[in-house]
């Protein structure tokens, strides 16, 4: 018992390492066949992870509510893993299986913090996972998502602009409303409509006045935000607007004038409200006003850097010592007990979801959901950028959740639905191009299925053939790389 | 104008039908790049703060590792445990220190606050460097596995030997080894019994008469006595001064002015060259010296001694200020060259010098820490000795080794003359009231044609150098050369 007690943490950071790297390079994989081996192992992994933790904190506590928590886990991560399996079969597996990696690792480390938390936490998944469920029906079935464009604003700035009017005041920030007597945090689930809304907006065409039109829109949503003291998400609205009006004109210019705007609000921001400034200070120097201030990411810096490569085992750190450890410094609580080698996997397969929808949006040719993607995949990634930079000082705190791992049922909802969509567009790709998708994978195009899955999603982006002899006049020769890289 | 806005239009063009798997590669890019600049910087960060982050009074790893490990023990150079844990009923773990007092300014206290060793080791002593598997069977058998062990360089007999001799009197002992810069005996009386510091907290900290806490070895400042008379003797030669054919008449006493400079009790040592006036310590000599001396050099000849800068960190350790050896005014001149001036020395920054002067002008870092080991004896952790600066040219050190050999030979310090080993040295009495009551000095290096440690000694009121800081010097070689033969 001693022997597995002390060694749990090196199988624990093994497991997770082996998961990070196999789950990246699942990302590269075009092989159908090494692609279910991959997953396989991963959902081998994944379990072997929950068994191990839960075990190592059931032996210490000898309470039985550990082996409860963990049953009722592992019925989950099954559910996730194999229920949605069943009823899509086309589903994307590998950001099933990063998806539980990520919940476990929250599951752990809240659990290991509150039960009572935990068992919170796995009743919303459990619920919320259910509800996903329908979610790649709608994306399958529903076209009219694409015209809702000034609904999706509409109601956008009505709920925060609502939660700015009624919202409470909790830690200084107006961000959170009560329903029913459950808390909400609407801002997050915002995202998706503005992402949506983005996408409407920029899909068929584009020219100046949409950009402005996105922008003015842009510049409302996070200036209800920056009043709610939300910075956090204002600066992934800000990210998202900028990625996804650079992703539908591909003119580089915009990137660097939205930094050139972003940087020039920042300052003005930075003058204009206090708490900014009271954010900046405390970065730069948490140690002047530790007691006060500065308490809670000193306290985080001291948790990554106890914890060493291995960390020092669960319930033997002190992630507790940091005020909203289990949502906002999640990673510091990892790096801490569950060490650096962990932590930087959970880093890892963050990036690993990311590169596969990156790579989804790759493959998707209609314009609409591959904005929907790519928007869901800069959202996402910007948010794990900002909850772990801030936790590590590398920038200003902003407190945002790392999703799917940060305690809080708004923060696992939108994580998930984000999730849900993606899978539900890749699913409809799958259904709609049938053949011609899988020859993709086999790197065989014979030209008769190639041509008809062409014509089956015959929208206004056509993809030219890899051997060239199709491309399109439209295509500026030289500078279109057409589709090389994803047979090569 | 329009051909200029065109192409500004041009610029700004929304180009959609132009490849989108570009914005894609290099968005993906752009954010696998800062993915892996955090791991890299987190990477970074925890290997440089490793051990600084632990002494953080907010903190709370130091008291979470204690609940998983005892704290390691602190060895001596001769393999006696200095300081170990162990557990009382309750469970609690009690830090001892076997030796109480002798040790517990070198090797400190770690309740309360951590000095000594027990701060600069305080993460390896936290640690457990033994595997899981080791581990794991301690655990099984009930106990806590122990931190990792710490070798200092202080030596058991040596700092004993030091400690009975300076017996109730106050004042510091410190020995180091000249060519590797070890510490073997950091000494400073009064001193305080660390075992029960929490106890006795209140009273120690108030305690401005005694001032145990106080590290006398490295942060007690002193007025040098005859001890600065190496600095003098280093200024003259070095503004050129004739060293060989200078000669003074001593009658006991030299006037200037109107001021007036006495021999120790008025002793007159007749005619003396440069090398017998630093051996029988003449005064009235030094002063005659002093006062050839130019004012600009003498101030840049101390700032380049260590003088007004900060000494290697080790303990906390005294700096001198400029405004002390200032010698403006005649009067000033003449105190400050026989070392009775404003100036204050610490004891650790004269055995820096003597150092220098024994080893070529080579000053080696200081250090107490030898290694650091696991439980089963692997070393995680060695010193490695390093030049901590080149003090003097080679000339002036050989210079001052044949000035300080004299006083072993002919002068104050010849009491320590033997058969067994050769020291060279220099003795101070450093009058601190009005009375002539003085603190003796004394500091060296032996043996002296091929040196091996340097000593420095302080006793407070101890009259003169030679009869109260030679002595114990003496017992402290005596003790060096006797266990050297041993071995």
């Amino acid at each position: 018992m001693y022997l597995f007690l002390e060694t749990s943490n090196y199988i624990l950071a093994f497991c997770a390492f082996a998961f990070a790297a196999l789950s990246i390079s699942g990302a590269f994989v075009k092989n159908g066949t090494a692609k279910s081996l991959i997953s396989a192992f991963l959902a081998v992994l994944n379990i072997i992870i929950a068994t191990v933790a839960f075990g190592h904190m059931y032996l210490l506590k000898g309470k039985m509510i550990y082996l409860i928590l963990f049953g009722v886990l592992f019925i989950a991560l099954i559910m996730l893993l194999f229920l949605s399996k069943a009823i899509y079969r086309e589903c994307d597996r590998l950001l099933l299986n990063n998806m539980s990696m990520l919940f476990t690792t929250g599951m752990i480390v809240i659990t290991r913090i509150s039960t009572d938390r935990a068992i919170r936490q796995l009743a919303i998944f459990l619920i919320v996972l259910l509800a996903c469920m329908l979610i790649p029906l709608i994306i399958m079935k529903a076209e009219f998502i694409k015209k809702l464009t000034w609904v999706y604003a509409g109601v956008g700035i009505t709920l925060i602009s609502s939660v700015l009017i009624l919202g409470e005041v909790i830690n200084g920030s107006k961000i959170t409303i009560s329903v029913l007597g459950l808390r909400f945090q609407p801002s997050d689930a915002v995202k998706i409509l503005f992402i949506f809304y983005m996408a409407c907006l920029l899909w068929k065409d584009i020219n100046h006045i949409k950009v402005i039109l996105s922008a003015l829109t842009c510049a409302a949503f996070v200036l209800v935000l920056v009043m709610s003291k939300d910075l956090g998400t204002a600066l992934i609205f800000v990210i998202i607007y900028i990625f996804m009006i650079y992703m539908s004109t591909g003119n580089y210019i915009y990137l660097i004038l939205g930094t050139v705007c972003c940087t020039g609000a920042s300052v003005v921001a930075y003058n204009l409200f206090s708490h900014i400034r009271v954010r900046v200070s405390i970065w730069l120097d948490p140690w002047a006003d530790i007691d006060n201030k500065g308490y809670q990411i000193a306290q985080s810096l001291f948790s990554i850097n106890s914890g060493g490569l291995f960390g020092t085992g669960l319930f033997k750190g002190s992630p507790t010592s940091i005020p909203f450890c289990e949502t906002d410094f999640i990673f510091s609580a990892i790096s801490e007990e569950l060490g650096l080698i962990f932590a930087m996997s959970v880093i890892l397969v963050c990036l690993s979801c990311f590169a596969e929808m990156m790579r989804l949006s790759f493959l998707v040719h209609d314009m609409f959901y591959r904005l929907v993607i790519y928007g869901i995949a800069v959202s996402m990634c910007f948010q794990t950028f900002l909850t772990i930079g801030g936790g590590v000082k590398i920038i200003p705190l902003t407190g945002v959740t790392l999703p799917l791992v940060s305690y809080g049922g708004t923060s696992l909802l939108v994580s998930m639905f984000m999730y849900f969509i993606v899978q539900g567009i890749y699913i409809r790709l799958r259904l709609q191009k049938g053949p011609a998708l899988y020859r993709f994978h086999k790197k065989q195009e014979p030209q008769a299925t190639k041509e008809s899955g062409n014509n089956i999603n015959n929208k206004a982006n056509k993809e030219p053939l890899k051997n060239g002899n199709r491309k399109s006049e439209k295509e500026v020769p030289g500078k279109a790389k057409p589709g090389d890289r994803k047979t090569k | 104008m329009t051909e200029k806005l065109n192409k500004l239009y041009e610029y700004f063009k929304p180009v959609k039908e132009l490849s989108r798997n570009k914005q894609v590669i290099i968005t993906a890019t752009f954010f696998s790049a800062i993915f892996l600049g955090i791991c890299i910087y987190l990477i970074v960060f925890s290997f440089v703060n490793k051990s600084a982050f632990i002494d953080n009074s907010y903190n709370k790893q130091e008291k979470n590792l204690l609940q998983n490990t005892l704290r390691g023990e602190i060895v001596s150079s001769d393999g006696v445990c200095l300081a170990y844990s162990k557990l009382d009923e309750s469970g609690n773990q009690v830090r001892v220190y076997p030796y109480a007092d002798a040790f517990c300014h070198s090797v400190g206290y770690s309740a309360l606050d951590k000095t000594g060793v027990e701060s600069e080791c305080n993460y390896y002593l936290l640690k457990s460097g033994s595997n899981p598997i080791e581990r794991a069977k301690i655990e099984e058998s009930g106990l806590l596995p122990s931190g990792n062990t710490v070798n200092t360089t202080i030596n058991y007999n040596l700092q004993m030997t030091a400690h009975e001799a300076l017996g109730d009197r106050y004042g510091a002992v410190i020995v180091t080894e000249v060519k590797t810069g070890r510490i073997l005996v950091l000494l400073s009386h009064p001193t305080f019994d660390p075992n029960n510091i929490e106890e006795n907290w209140e009273n120690l900290v108030k305690d401005e008469k005694e001032t145990a806490l106080l590290n006398r070895s490295t942060a007690g400042l002193y007025p040098p006595g005859s001890v600065f008379k190496i600095f003098t003797a280093y200024e003259f030669r070095k503004e050129g001064g004739d060293v060989d054919g200078y000669s003074f008449d001593c009658t006991g006493s030299y006037k200037y002015d109107d001021l007036k400079i006495s021999c120790y009790h008025g002793e007159s040592h007749g005619t003396v060259d440069f090398g017998l006036s630093f051996a029988k310590s003449c005064n009235s000599s030094f002063a005659n010296i002093g006062m050839s001396l130019d004012e600009k050099s003498f101030v840049e000849g101390l700032n380049s001694l260590m003088f007004n800068e900060s000494l290697p960190q080790l303990f906390p350790t005294a700096t001198v200020p400029e405004s002390s050896y200032d010698i403006s005014t005649d009067h000033k001149r003449m105190q400050t060259s026989i070392g009775q001036g404003d100036t204050l020395v610490s004891p650790y920054h004269i055995n820096l010098l003597t150092m220098a002067i024994a080893d070529g002008g080579t000053i080696m870092k200081p250090y107490t820490v030898e290694s650091c080991v696991n439980s089963s004896g692997k070393v995680i952790e060695k010193a490695q000795p390093s030049v901590y600066r080149q003090l003097l040219d080679k000339d002036s050190s050989d210079f001052l080794r044949g000035l300080m050999e004299e006083v072993v030979e002919k002068g104050t310090a010849s009491s320590l003359k033997n058969d067994l080993y050769t020291v060279a040295g220099k003795t101070g009495s450093a009058e601190y009231n009005n009375r002539g009551d003085s603190h003796g000095w004394f500091t060296g290096y032996a043996p002296a044609d091929d040196p091996e440690i340097a000593i420095t000694v302080i006793v407070e009121k101890g009259g003169t150098g030679s009869s109260s800081a030679v002595p114990l010097a003496k017992k402290v070689l005596d003790e060096y050369f006797a266990s050297k033969g041993e071995n």
